[in-house]
């Protein structure tokens, strides 16, 4: 496939007619787009599929300006063409949609798809289901995305075929058969199964004697169950490998809590210390002020009392008393009018009045038994504050540890929780677990049983042919159906095993050549190995590779390797024709098909944007790369000679672009 | 037998009015929901108490008058008859030591201890003491158990003797490695 021209006439921001062409010369095979960031070279991409398959990415195809300008009544029409070489047959593919205006709402017409076909300059125009059939023969839709390779699709396509769902993607795997040229001898096959099955019916339908029909109906009936047990058989290889792999996965999550139990333990058992410290924590915290409020005055006066302490040294020459007499003795003196030396007592005389003194101090008015008892008390109370103040220190000692021991305990147990988060999961790990090998195990059983069922009906089928062979000899007609249905399947198993054998050779070719391009991105460090459904799977022996494998641009390069093989490949089936496989390969379509490539460099670093450059040229006839206008100078230098057309998208605004030849 | 000039104010209710009353209630809330506690158990702790601090730092402050007052019952007076009266004593040996000679100072606290002004004096402390104590524990860092534990340890400290400040550089060392709770 060479393409020639793109023209595109009213989409999004390219208004009015524009047009691209492509180089064509196989030694400047390479065309490159160039424009600054959302100029329009995704776009230009998403015009391919448009045009192919009626779709894009984007809800509105039509100019912004040209959409607000329509008045009622107004009809729009946009319409882009693709003009290429397929298969020598010239091709013209037109698109077009057509959009009306009534009151303030705009109405898109379904697009319609034109496709002339040029044999000798005598155009063919295809329309309709026709035109739609020829276009999915040239490019398949799930095609499409590994030959326009879009910038972020690149990407996906890359990380889809790593991860193994593209092979999941049946049409995908069709596909690429269909580029390796099975896709033909796969449907032959198909064709020979079912005129074998005509063959079958026929000579049941010839069949007069009644115990011959019964085993013509056998073998019918016997060759159904078998195809029943294949399908189902297939379907067991599935299910059984996704339980394998299921049970797999949850015993791995499994060994993964295998000490969580003990640690769920640990953590009960410190959840329960923490609860204990906390409530001591709280017990001190109470007390501290507690005690405080009952027993910290006695500290408190602990000042005063020294102070009364140094009040009571005068504590003589208050108390001036006359040892051994009281005041009861006073007032005798004083009743009696006569004092102990003689002199009589009158209330005028001066005695009298000094007499009355002493009975305020002499006991009981005496304050010595009341300070003495005071002191007493003071002692008492000294003690009690310096008992108050050694607990209180104790206490907040405790309660600094007590503190610490939180911290501590909280922090262990934060870490063993976190480590059995997901504890709860694991029961039902362990039930998922046993029912996938439950399940795995019935598969396989059931496998069993089925392929001895097979065998048996193949055993039954082998006896009855033989049964019925004897009896066809006595019947011409169905003798030579029989000869023929023979024949047809002799032709069968011979296709089936030759198309095996050849699909086998290509994977292996087909992993060479991806092996091929990657040594030229990344030294054969990394490989890759095919599955059976085409999933790349990524081989990496090389640590330092391994991260700088990881480090981004892989998927493109992935992507690349494929498609690039691919093409490749298919090159190679073209240039072997007309040797031993002619008759065969002369119906398949060998086409190399161009890549166009929107900004598949921007992730790469110097060495893969060389090695982009070395290698892609190499694989394909036709280059078509959209790249901004960072990369371009780097990309021309490293294509420097091949580069046979050059464009530019210039951004007019944010809704108008103009493409340009040259810079 | 108490003459007409005397007055026992721990026979009858006590009653703090005003903003010595919002002081009492502060005092005696809670200030930590985790642990339930208080600085002052009831009222009469910080009765008691007030009147040392406020006969320590010589701080007196007058009963403020109306509004609805906080009680101490006459009861608790009765459970605690021993100490206030050792306190009431106390206060009145150390208390106006610029004012008057120990001899008076002692007098008045054993032979005139019940007269109305010695209950009077008691009630200056006890309302000055209140308000240091208050202003010691209430300032606006106090939200968290931590800084009442700090301004209690801080208040202790200014009573304290030589040897109790040797032993609380240790403590401190202890409590400040470890974060608030």
């Amino acid at each position: 496939m060479n393409l020639n021209y793109l023209e595109i006439y009213n989409f999004r921001q390219f208004l009015g007619t524009q047009r691209i062409e492509f180089s064509n010369d196989p030694e400047k095979k390479v065309t490159i787009v160039i424009g600054e960031s959302s100029a329009g070279k995704t776009t230009i991409i998403q015009i391919f599929k448009w045009i192919f398959y009626g779709k894009c990415n984007y809800k509105i195809i039509m100019n912004e300006t040209q959409k607000s300008e329509m008045e009622s009544g107004d009809t729009a029409r946009v319409e882009c063409k693709v003009n290429f070489i397929f298969n020598k047959i010239e091709y013209n593919i037109k698109r077009s949609q057509v959009f009306n205006k009534f009151s303030t709402k705009i109405n898109a017409a379904d697009s319609v798809l034109v496709v002339d076909v040029i044999v000798d300059g005598i155009s063919k125009q295809l329309t309709g289901r026709e035109a739609m059939n020829r276009v999915r023969e040239i490019i398949h839709e799930d095609l499409f995305p590994y030959f326009f390779l879009e910038g972020e699709s690149l990407n996906k396509v890359g990380k889809e075929m790593a991860s193994g769902k593209s092979g999941n993607n049946s049409q995908f795997a069709q596909a690429v058969k269909g580029l390796l040229g099975f896709n033909y001898l796969s449907n032959t096959t198909k064709d020979l199964k079912t005129i074998s099955k005509e063959y079958e019916r026929e000579i049941e339908k010839n069949t007069t004697n009644t115990q011959q029909q019964q085993l013509m109906t056998k073998v019918i009936e016997e060759k159904e169950s078998i195809e029943k047990y294949e399908e189902r058989l297939k379907t067991i290889k599935k299910e059984s490998e996704y339980n394998f792999e299921k049970s797999q996965e949850m015993s791995e999550k499994i060994v993964k809590f295998a000490d969580a139990e003990e640690k769920e333990l640990k953590s009960r058992a410190l959840a329960n210390e923490l609860n204990r410290i906390t409530s001591d924590l709280m017990e001190e915290r109470k007390t501290l002020f507690s005690d405080f409020s009952t027993k910290g005055y006695m500290y408190l006066m602990n000042s005063l009392l020294n102070d009364a302490d140094d009040a009571f040294s005068d504590e003589k020459e208050i108390d001036k008393g006359i040892p051994g007499i009281n005041a009861k003795a006073i007032k005798f003196l004083l009743a009696n009018g006569e004092c102990l030396c003689g002199k009589k007592l009158t209330k005028d005389c001066p005695e009298w009045g000094k007499l009355e003194k002493l009975i305020e101090i002499l006991p009981p008015k005496s304050i010595g038994y009341d300070i003495k008892a005071f002191k007493g008390l003071s002692f008492s109370m000294k003690d009690n504050g310096e008992k108050y103040y050694e607990n209180y220190k104790k206490s907040r000692k405790r309660l600094g540890q007590l503190k610490n021991d939180y911290k501590n305990k909280k922090n262990e147990l934060d870490i063993i929780n976190e480590a059995i988060t997901g504890l709860d999961e694991v029961s039902e790990y362990k039930k998922l677990a046993l029912l996938y090998k439950k399940k795995y195990a019935d598969l396989l059983n059931e496998s069993g049983t089925i392929k001895e069922r097979i065998a048996m009906a193949e055993n039954l089928i082998e006896a009855s042919n033989k049964e019925l062979d004897k009896y066809s000899i006595s019947n011409v007609k169905v003798a030579k159906l029989t000869k023929f249905k023979l024949y047809c399947d002799h032709i069968y198993g011979g296709l089936v095993s030759y198309c095996d054998n050849e699909e086998n050779l290509k994977k292996k070719e087909l992993k060479n050549e991806i092996n091929i391009i990657f040594d030229k991105f990344y030294n054969e460090k990394i490989s890759i190995d095919l599955d059976e459904d085409y999933n790349i799977q990524i081989i990496t022996n090389d640590n330092e590779c391994s991260e700088d494998f990881s480090s981004g641009g892989q998927e493109v390069v992935i992507a690349l390797a494929f498609i690039g093989a691919i093409i490749k490949l298919n090159g190679k089936i073209k240039s072997s024709k007309d040797t031993k496989n002619e008759i065969i390969e002369a119906e398949f379509i060998n086409e190399i098909y161009p890549l166009i490539m929107d900004a598949p460099t921007s992730n790469f670093g110097m060495r893969q944007m060389k090695s982009f450059c070395q290698v892609m040229p190499e694989v394909t006839n036709q280059i078509i790369v959209f790249i901004n206008d960072k990369d371009g100078p780097v990309l021309e230098d490293n294509m420097m000679g091949i580069i046979g057309k050059k464009w530019t998208i210039k951004k007019l605004d944010s809704y108008h672009a103009k493409i340009e030849e040259g810079n | 037998m108490i003459s007409k000039q005397e007055k026992n104010i721990f026979l009858d209710d006590y009653t703090f009015y005003g903003n010595q009353k919002d002081m009492v209630v502060a005092l005696t809330s809670v200030i930590d929901k985790d642990s339930q506690s208080k600085i002052f158990k009831i009222n009469i702790d910080l009765f008691m108490c007030s009147a040392i601090v406020g006969c320590f730092y010589n701080k007196k402050a007058k009963p403020c008058k109306g509004g609805k007052g906080t009680k101490i019952l006459s009861g608790q007076f009765t459970n605690h008859s021993d100490e206030l009266d050792f306190i009431l004593r106390l206060v009145l040996i150390t208390g106006d030591k610029d004012k008057l000679e120990k001899s008076d100072r002692l007098n008045r606290a054993f032979r005139h201890k019940d007269e109305k002004e010695n209950y009077d004096l008691f009630e200056l402390y006890m309302l000055g003491g209140l308000e240091i104590i208050y202003n010691n524990f209430f300032n606006s860092n106090s939200i968290y158990y931590d800084q009442f534990l700090i301004n209690l340890n801080n208040f202790m400290e200014k009573f304290k003797n030589e040897k109790d400040v040797n032993d609380d550089a240790k403590i401190n060392e202890i409590i400040s490695s470890a974060d608030f709770f």
